[in-house]
């Protein structure tokens, strides 16, 4: 090789980007997409449909990240986004094994947001670490979830049908918590527990005296309502209260919601609440609202969201 | 174990990382050294040394991707060491991929661009490409890897990666002349 051939080769060889020769000795596309079909060819259709229905109207990425929805597709992903999602960039990252993680980064409430899926046989880290100073767990619809925060980052996790899915933002917790809550029915899972006509609807999770409690709020007929779930190993028949109104109320009764023995506490016209216990699958759940309490009214409610945890256990 | 497990070790300073490194990513970079050097000897010593500059890097870093990182440093170090031999006379995989590259670029004439404008006109036009031709094209050319070697670890028959290089070579060539790109 002359001189000036080598010169040539020392300009080339030091001007490709990082990222580009990392792409490189990741593993082939096509090669993962041969493994991931002798695996699984059945839910590789059901994916690529489900996603074309899921990706009409979807924004493509923008022409920075050179992937885009599409290339995810050729992985089996579907990337279940927020309809609010604005400026959304889809990557695909390198992993250990031949599926590469999936990868979209987007805006939402004036806020970052980055929500990785990987197709992986056990639960996976697929953030780097972080110094978190709150952690909890806890499951919810059947589905065991994640929290981890500090300061400034917030990151929910989960695992389901062999994905390991993980959202990362600068938001507060309770605020990505409504995010994951909007992944979820995307997803077609279901987080916040709801009614379907409900407005201003939340979903949040805490600890509450040692119990892991997921929380939905909304307003129903200009009402607004908590709606509490926990699991507990106490199985006394004293349950727990973990509605956190600890007022004293001017009528108190007993009564069941379905099967389930149940506490109710109001005052006629205003606030109230009924707490009730599922020994079963051990859950305690609350429901509470700030004005118009009766007992039929509390009862007939706490009845229509009351969905027996039987089946996810 | 998992590149987190080790990226772990390393922020832990613990010595056993460089040992599940070295088996995870040894053999690769090895060969990446190999097809630069052509010594084993010496590829070896870059192999060496990419552990002691992972050690120095990890922390503060903590790369997504590190089999990518590890690459890297093995490359730049056999880089480096490549100018070394060549006052030795010794010709490299690499080197030899490159003149089939080199060989159908447009002669520069009098007129070179500058490091920094090349680097932005190069990294610009790999993006356009397709991702799978971008990889074909950086293993044969960046990584010095046979068109059989690309062939058979991306999949794909010999003729699909000849003629994807053959397309994307002159493809670079036609931008360098559109844009007056010339090295």
């Amino acid at each position: 090789m002359s001189e000036r051939i080598y010169a040539r080769f020392l300009l080339f060889m030091n001007a490709v980007d990082d990222d580009l020769l990392e792409e490189a000795l990741a593993v082939s596309k096509r090669k993962a997409m041969l493994y991931w079909k002798a695996l699984t060819a059945a839910a590789a259709c059901l994916c690529v449909v489900f996603g074309a229905l899921l990706w009409q109207g979807r924004t493509p990425a923008p022409p920075e990240s050179g992937v885009t929805a599409a290339d995810l597709a050729g992985y089996g992903y579907t990337l279940p986004l927020p309809a609010d999602a604005m400026d959304i960039l889809y990557d695909l990252l390198p992993s250990p094994s031949e599926i590469p993680i999936a990868q979209a980064r987007f805006g939402t409430g004036g806020h970052a947001v980055t929500l990785r899926a990987w197709r992986t046989e056990e639960p996976q880290e697929i953030f780097d670490d972080e110094t978190w100073t709150d952690q909890m767990d806890w499951s919810d619809g059947g589905t065991t979830l994640s929290l981890r925060a500090n300061a400034q980052t917030a990151q929910v996790s989960w695992y389901a049908d062999e994905t390991q899915w993980s959202v990362r933002s600068d938001m507060t917790p309770a605020d990505l918590l409504d995010t994951v809550d909007d992944i979820f029915s995307v997803l077609g899972r279901q987080l916040n527990r709801a009614p379907e006509n409900a407005q201003d609807v939340h979903y949040n999770a805490f600890y509450l005296d040692d119990l892991a409690v997921g929380e939905t709020s909304f307003t129903l007929d200009g009402v607004k309502y908590i709606y509490r779930i926990a699991p507990t190993y106490d199985t006394s028949p004293d349950f727990a209260d973990i509605s956190g109104l600890e007022e004293t109320f001017d009528h108190q009764a007993q009564a069941e919601v379905g099967w389930c023995p149940a506490r109710l506490s109001w005052n006629d016209g205003g606030p109230g609440k009924v707490v009730w216990f599922d020994v079963v699958p051990g859950q305690l759940y609350s429901l509470s609202v700030d004005a118009g309490a009766s007992q039929e009214s509390l009862l007939d409610l706490a009845n229509q969201l009351f969905l027996p945890a039987q089946d996810e256990l | 174990m998992k590149d987190t497990q080790i990226i772990e070790l390393f922020f832990r300073r613990a010595g056993e990382a460089i040992t599940h490194l070295a088996e995870k990513y040894g053999a690769m970079c090895q060969n990446i050294a190999q097809r630069i050097l052509r010594d084993e000897r010496d590829s070896e010593e870059c192999v060496n040394d990419t552990w002691l500059q992972t050690w120095n890097t990890i922390p503060p870093q903590r790369p997504t991707y590190l089999g990518g990182f590890v690459g890297r440093i093995t490359r730049n170090l056999a880089l480096n060491r490549l100018d070394y031999n060549r006052a030795q006379k010794r010709d490299s995989t690499l080197e030899s991929a490159f003149e089939e590259l080199s060989g159908s670029l447009p002669d520069p004439g009098d007129m070179v661009t500058d490091e920094v404008t090349f680097r932005d006109f190069l990294n610009r036009f790999l993006r356009r490409q397709s991702e799978e031709h971008r990889r074909y094209f950086l293993r044969r050319y960046w990584y010095g890897m046979s068109v059989q070697e690309i062939a058979r670890e991306c999949g794909v028959g010999e003729e699909k990666v000849k003629s994807a290089l053959f397309r994307t070579r002159n493809r670079l060539r036609q931008a360098m002349e559109e844009e007056g790109v010339y090295v």
